[in-house]
């Protein structure tokens, strides 16, 4: 499962997202997303599930009436 | 570019913990002090003193007793930074004997460096 | 500091320090063959501090009498006092992450229960790298024990026996475990046990590993060896012990 992973410097700083990671369980992705994103002394990291993502954007034009309905 | 080089060395403080020079040294520990405020981190750009990892200095009858911390206990440097030590005291005319204690109580942590150790980090880009 | 250790405290701290010398080399065999880059990076990096614990125990054995070269490595396969379960590298993944599982956890809470001002700190920052150690550890534990369940309850059965006698048998109490009676510990060895259960049960509770296929009670007093802390006079082969003490290494440095 892919998970994106989120962490921060400091506290108060915003989570900024670093990238992401393959884990097979949201336990061992602790593990994964730490020594994969070990370049820092992270303050906070949080990893998301990919499929939990709500989109926000998407086709940014009005719907069309269907063809036959008119 | 040493802490001992930019201020007094009865400055030399690390925050809430009881480490470093406290103000009662004799001259010649004061020395010891600024000499090991010269060896550098293998890892990072900062002196062993500046990282914190010097708990305290005291000389008797020549030897000099060096109470020292790692912020890793697997340190791969561990005996090369031992090795820094007693080179670099036994120079000193007054120094016969360099006794290296490892310690770890305090449990060394970030919150020992000063700003001016953070600034550094920052500056060559090491966040701690 | 540590001229008042009995060898009681002394033969205790040595199985941790073996155990913890072993396992770093069990990790090193590993670290390559993870079911992922992540696990080896997490196992390479548990070898290290393994390592570094092994360092420090050393050197508190060496300054209550313990001669330097002969903790390094300079004796028999039969002076190691690791837990049995490391006396042979794993034949699997799934065998050797309960194997680490089970005897980082052992060791880790035969250092916690330790009150002598030797450990002040000491045992503070070996608590924080087991954090780790032990978080990843269970986590693929319970990932395997998912995936393989009867794989899983089987080496459990044979690594938690071995773990068992590293604690201590169950008749050692508050009352009567030498430990505790000399002040080194503070808790006994039927209490460590209890706890070293409890976890596990809680671990597989979701799962179908049955943890009631260990034999909680065991090891019996009698036949346990109270210096090796196991059971039998098993040992690692004579390689490993070549191979911690650099031996091809040293011989390759004179060439």
């Amino acid at each position: 499962m892919k998970y994106e992973v989120f962490a921060r410097i400091r506290a108060g700083d915003e989570l900024i997202h670093v990238g992401n990671v393959d884990a097979p369980d949201d336990r061992l992705v602790k593990t994964y997303a730490r020594t994969t994103f070990d370049e820092e002394d992270w303050d906070r990291m949080v990893a998301v599930p990919r499929d939990e993502l709500i989109e926000v954007t998407g086709a940014q034009m009005a719907e069309s009436p269907m063809v036959g309905e008119q | 570019m040493s802490k001992s080089s930019k201020s007094e060395i009865d400055e030399m403080g690390f925050g809430p913990f009881d480490i470093g020079p406290d103000g009662t040294e004799t001259d010649l520990e004061r020395a010891v002090w600024a000499n090991l405020d010269e060896i550098p981190d293998p890892h990072i750009p900062l002196s062993l003193v500046e990282m914190a990892m010097i708990y305290d200095v005291t000389v008797e009858d020549s030897v000099a007793n060096i109470d020292l911390s790692f912020p890793c206990m697997g340190c791969p440097a561990y005996e090369f930074i031992h090795d820094d030590i007693r080179g670099c005291l036994r120079t000193m005319s007054c120094i016969d004997d360099v006794e290296i204690n490892v310690v770890w109580d305090p449990v060394w942590s970030k919150d020992m460096l000063d700003a001016e150790a953070r600034e550094k980090l920052q500056e060559s880009g090491i966040a701690l | 500091m540590t001229d008042d250790w009995n060898d009681d405290a002394i033969e205790y701290v040595q199985a941790i320090a073996d155990t913890k010398l072993i396992l770093s080399h069990r990790y090193s065999e590993w670290m390559l063959s993870g079911p992922a880059l992540e696990d080896d990076i997490a196992g390479a990096s548990a070898a290290q501090d393994e390592i570094g614990h092994v360092r420090q125990l050393f050197e508190k054995l060496s300054d209550s009498g313990r001669d330097p070269e002969w903790l390094q490595g300079d004796r028999d396969p039969e002076e190691f006092s690791n837990a049995a379960c490391l006396d042979d590298t794993s034949d699997t993944w799934t065998e050797f992450v309960t194997v680490a599982g089970v005897t980082e956890r052992a060791a880790w809470y035969l250092i916690d229960s330790i009150a002598h001002e030797d450990f002040d700190g000491l045992g503070q920052r070996i608590g924080q790298d087991e954090y780790f150690h032990l978080e990843h550890l269970d986590a693929r534990l319970s990932h395997q024990a998912e995936e393989n369940p009867e794989a899983v309850e089987e080496a459990f059965a044979a690594a938690a026996a071995a773990a068992l006698a590293l604690i201590g048998p169950a008749t050692f109490d508050a009352d009567t475990d030498p430990l505790v009676q000399s002040g080194f510990t503070d808790r006994s060895a039927a209490d460590v046990r209890e706890g070293f259960k409890r976890h596990y049960e809680t671990l597989f509770e979701e799962t179908d590993v049955d943890p009631s296929a260990v034999d909680w009670d065991a090891p019996d007093e009698a036949s346990w060896n109270e210096t090796r802390r196991r059971i039998g006079d098993g040992h690692v082969d004579p390689d490993v012990v070549d191979a911690l003490g650099g031996v091809k290494n040293a011989e390759y440095a004179r060439a």
